[in-house]
């Protein structure tokens, strides 16, 4: 069999898939068989382990909603983490990926989110949700993403022999807590509802018809829901505790059934509970005397996707702004002139706009001036409250240090500037200051070109202080003259605010009348 | 998804990082997962506001973990995806990096690289995560990396990194850094006709029964560098994926042999496509007595100092890996019988270094200028390795 | 079988009937089915299956009234109901637990 498609858009190849001439193993010989991968089983869990029994009431709940909901188990993904539970992806014939430990959940959340038609089911245990991947459990809760997780809770960790874990009640017995655990557990339905969890659930492997009920709610629950399953661990957990009996030669063979009865006793079903009240009550020896089981939540919100998609049409409003000032955009084709590699330094206190100010000298010189231009600015703390500073580099030919060596050109607007940068300055260099905010010291070089403007004074005169860049801006492209007025005026344009353009074109305008008179 | 609508063609002025979200939103990446770090911040701030404009979607997870691990999800739900991140976030993502390649999921990572080690320089800039990249997960793998010198090529190469992602079916690491990142030069972004955009090899329903499809199929031809074609989730298909070791099926496999047939499939699909996947800059190689071999920022601010050298009369050629891993191992090889030295130049203490050492293998002497981040390299020091390489040694 | 008070309108009533399906080879020997079918239908074998457990047998045929709980619990899906009709109830009897012990 051979299957030919079109793969790539742009460029069409032709694609051959050999098939492979078997088909999957569906043995029949048990009505849930369609959904299981036959070829797997039998399934690597214990005799008496809960988890088959989880994996039942999950295919029966499928089956229902299949047959009475009409859904499509194409359209269902089941995403599980490492440990025995994790295994479950493997055996179901559905979608199925068996990620690595503690990550079943953002997996999840790619999935749903990337496609918001699959049904995705997150399967794991309580070492891989609650413990390597509990932020990310809390987190997939907060967001209401729409997803169902399913904790299978064997109260440690199985497959790797039966460590204690986040579960594990207090003075509980397991390998690595072989005198009694002393840490407390999570109570995960209080976890999943505290976290932002809007539906709530929690049975043992013995309620498996609830279970079964209980699932088909969660899964078609519009936003994050999570079931726990409490379920025996016949090797490792009941080995050691008196649940399974011990080591009680009677029992050594079906721990998981003495498990099982010990929920029969022990289980008390109490729905709409708060969920804090939801707890596993031990004794002082770690028994379980108490499960509280039943749906303690069920609430209605907007999920993740919904959420999310109410804010298609205000995005959509910021690409017609954005994509409206990139077409109104004019080509001023200035040939292109020769420029040797120019160094320009800008600097003063935070909020003059030095940044912006440095970014538009290069926007007019690389996109109106056809010129090579490249600008860097100071991060970090320095960069905020006191001195700021930008840099820039244009030349004609392309720029290979993106680092100032030794600026020719300096726009400096602050006595900290001042101090901090002059000394850089080339021999012969251009510096250009508001005169108003540096003082020159008596000893100011001499081997420089000193120009001063004004400009805060300037910018306030005309109605905002915070334009005072601009004059500079003006003042300096007069001077030095690299990149045309009109490149500049269209830099700024673009750059500056929309209701602040012609008042920062007249300063620049000022600025620049000023630049011509004194350069 | 849409493919015209949102392309920014035009030229620009424009942030490193902000070039790199462009790149991707024409590549067709449609999915971003990640977590604020400097210097890659920009990146995710860019998708956020990027993406819900091109029916994209962008999720801010609850760390690097999650990040990397959502955007193989998202791949496999048939989207293309990304996520960006710096050297302590790479470290996390290293993990479900190692998933992606055993998965086979097509997705790019970038690491604005910032100086280190730990916490580090967050703003300023480094070159060592070079061999993390190869060798940061766990067990044998080969990585495809690229690694860009200015904004521009930052915007071309996170689209030929998706390309090689999707071609290949495997994540693709864009190397660039701190430098890079945030420094703002001319973009020029054309037109989407004049980009080449390519898929990964889908089957779809209809195409054959689902039950006969493989997901990690071998090649019928016995072809090393074959790359088994893909499907999505919900497609019918109820693939399984497993990072454990796996059969053709995706199931898992707990045998030598099983490991072997794994391991080679997801090493040989890239080095016996090396030819396509290895791109490098070339100048003035032939009858060089020095070469320059160097990437990223480095490699672009060893012009001057070859510059200088040239005036001086060395024959110095320049060697730029665009390509990272793959390394050209057989090319400088070869080239190192014909020369009396390489200079490696690069913003660490010694690491793409070795792997000239190691295709040179003695035929020719080394040179590495390094210096361990927080500034990109002193143009005079790697002149005076370039003199140093030639013979000619400084009056002191 | 003790003394029951037998219902006067039993032979007028129909309940729902289940035969019951095992699927010997599959079985681990858990127990759960004979523990927890509310009628009492099932109990444990003599038979080794090829695992080397002993599987559930069933005690007595009419007692099953397809509920499915077995179906349900079985964790190694070697154990299902299929749907037996409706028909009257034989004698009633309280229901026996068949308690797992081998």
């Amino acid at each position: 069999m051979t299957a030919e498609r079109i793969d790539s858009k742009t460029k069409p190849r032709i694609m051959t898939y050999e098939a492979s001439s078997e088909g999957d193993w569906i043995t029949g010989l048990h009505p849930m068989d369609d959904l299981l991968r036959g070829e797997r089983l039998p399934h690597i869990w214990c005799q008496g382990c809960g988890l088959g029994t989880a994996l039942t009431s999950f295919i029966s709940s499928l089956k229902w909603l299949e047959k009475r909901k009409g859904w499509d188990l194409d359209k269902v993904a089941v995403v599980s983490g490492i440990g025995c539970t994790g295994r479950i992806a493997g055996y179901v014939r559905l979608d199925s990926f068996h990620t690595i430990h503690g990550r079943a959940i953002p997996f999840a959340t790619g999935l749903k989110i990337a496609n918001p038609e699959l049904k995705v089911i997150v399967i794991s245990g309580d070492g891989d949700i609650a413990g390597i991947g509990g932020n990310h459990f809390i987190h997939a809760a907060r967001r209401n993403l729409g997803i169902t997780v399913v904790c299978v809770n064997n109260f440690n960790y199985g497959m790797t022999g039966g460590q204690v874990g986040p579960t594990t009640p207090h003075e509980a017995r397991a390998v690595t807590a072989q005198y009694g655990n002393y840490e407390y557990p999570f109570n995960l339905p209080y976890l999943a509802a505290a976290s932002g969890a809007s539906y709530v659930a929690r049975w043992t492997t013995l309620h498996a018809r609830q279970l079964d009920w209980t699932l088909r709610k969660a899964l078609t629950h519009p936003g994050f829901s999570f079931v726990e399953i409490i379920a025996p661990c016949s090797t490792a957990y009941s080995r050691w505790n008196p649940e399974g009996k011990g080591l009680d030669p009677e029992n050594l063979r079906r721990r998981g059934l003495e498990v099982m009865k010990h929920y029969q006793r022990v289980g008390k079903t109490d729905h709409g509970l708060h969920p804090k009240d939801a707890h596993i009550k031990v004794n002082e020896r770690g028994e379980i005397i108490e499960i509280i089981e039943g749906e303690f939540l069920l609430e209605t919100r907007p999920d993740f996707e919904e959420a999310m998609n109410q804010r298609v049409e205000i995005a959509e409003k910021y690409w017609q702004r954005e994509k409206a000032a990139l077409d109104k955009r004019v080509s001023l084709s200035i040939k292109k002139k020769k420029v040797p590699r120019t160094e320009i330094q800008l600097g003063g206190f935070g909020g003059q706009g030095i940044m912006s100010a440095g970014k538009i000298i290069g926007m007019a010189a690389a996109v109106f001036n056809n010129l090579e231009a490249c600008f860097t600015q100071s991060y970090g703390p320095e960069a905020r409250g006191g001195a700021a500073g930008s840099q820039v580099i244009i030349s004609s030919s392309p720029i290979h240090h993106p680092h100032l060596t030794e600026p020719t050109s300096m726009i400096i607007m602050s006595q900290g500037a001042y101090d901090k940068y002059v000394d850089t300055l080339a021999i012969d260099g251009v510096l250009l200051i508001d005169n108003e905010l540096v003082i020159l010291p008596e000893d100011h070089r001499t081997d420089i070109k000193t120009l001063g403007i004004p400009a805060t004074k300037i910018a306030e005169e005309a109605g905002n202080n915070r334009a005072a860049n601009t004059v500079m801006l003006g003042f300096w492209t007069a001077v030095e003259g690299i990149v045309d007025q009109k490149a500049m005026e269209e830099s700024i344009a673009e750059s500056v605010p929309p209701k602040t353009v012609d008042l920062n074109l007249d300063v620049f305008r000022t600025g620049y009348q000023e630049g011509l008179a004194q350069g | 998804m849409t493919e015209q609508k949102g392309s920014l063609t035009g030229e620009h002025f424009m942030l490193g990082d902000h070039a790199c979200a462009e790149g991707a939103i024409l590549a067709g990446c449609r999915f971003f997962a990640g977590y604020p770090i400097t210097p890659a911040t920009e990146i995710a701030e860019r998708m956020s506001v990027r993406l819900p404009q091109v029916e994209g979607k962008y999720v801010q997870m609850e760390d690097e973990l999650a990040s990397m691990n959502a955007v193989l999800g998202a791949s496999w739900a048939g989207v293309k995806s990304m996520t960006a991140t710096s050297g302590p976030g790479f470290s996390l993502m290293m993990e479900n990096l190692g998933l992606g390649i055993m998965l086979e999921t097509p997705c790019v990572l970038v690491n604005v690289q910032r100086g280190g080690p730990s916490t580090g320089l967050p703003t300023l800039v480094g070159q060592q995560d070079m061999m993390q990249a190869r060798w940061g997960s766990h067990g044998d793998y080969e990585i495809i990396a690229l690694s860009p010198g200015s904004p521009q090529e930052l915007f071309d190469l996170t689209i030929r990194a998706f390309n090689l992602s999707e071609k290949y079916r495997t994540p693709v690491l864009v190397m660039t850094d701190a430098e890079v990142g945030h420094m703002t030069e001319k973009v020029v972004i054309p037109p989407v006709e004049e980009i080449e955009i390519l898929h990964r090899p889908l089957v779809s329903r209809g195409d054959l029964e689902p039950d006969h499809f493989r997901i990690y199929r071998a090649s019928p031809k016995g072809d090393p560098g074959y790359v088994s074609p893909m499907v999505k989730a919900g497609d019918g298909f109820r693939i399984h994926v497993t990072g454990l070791t796996h059969d053709e099926r995706g199931y898992p496999a707990m045998n030598p042999e099983a490991n072997e047939l794994n391991v080679s499939r997801i090493m040989q699909k890239i080095t016996a496509n090396q030819k396509d996947i290895i791109q490098l800059e070339k100048e003035k190689l032939r009858g060089a007595d020095v070469v320059v071999v160097s990437y990223g920022i480095s490699a672009r601010t060893s012009l001057w100092p070859i510059d200088q050298a040239r005036k001086e009369g060395i024959k110095v050629g320049y060697l730029r890996l665009i390509t990272v891993w793959p390394f050209p191992e057989e090319f400088i090889s070869k080239l190192a019988e014909k020369v009396q030295a390489f200079v490696v130049p690069e913003i660490n203490m010694g690491q793409m270094v070795r792997e000239v050492q190691r295709s040179a293998a003695g035929k020719t002497k080394v040179i590495g200028v390094h210096k361990p981040g927080g500034d990109i390299l002193d143009p005079r020091d790697v002149l005076e390795a370039i003199r140093q390489g030639a013979g000619i040694r400084q009056e002191a | 079988m003790p003394l029951w008070r037998q219902p006067l309108d039993k032979d007028r009533i129909l309940i729902t009937h289940g035969i019951v399906h095992i699927i010997d080879d599959r079985c681990k020997g858990c127990g759960f089915c004979i523990e927890f079918c509310p009628q009492g239908t099932l109990g444990i074998s003599d038979r080794t299956n090829t695992k080397g457990y002993h599987p559930p047998r069933v005690i007595e045929e009419n007692l099953c009234v397809n509920c499915g709980l077995c179906t349900l619990l079985c964790p190694d899906f070697a154990i299902y109901i299929e749907d037996g009709g409706k028909q009257t109830p034989g004698l009633i009897h309280p229901v026996q637990r068949n308690e797992v012990k081998k």
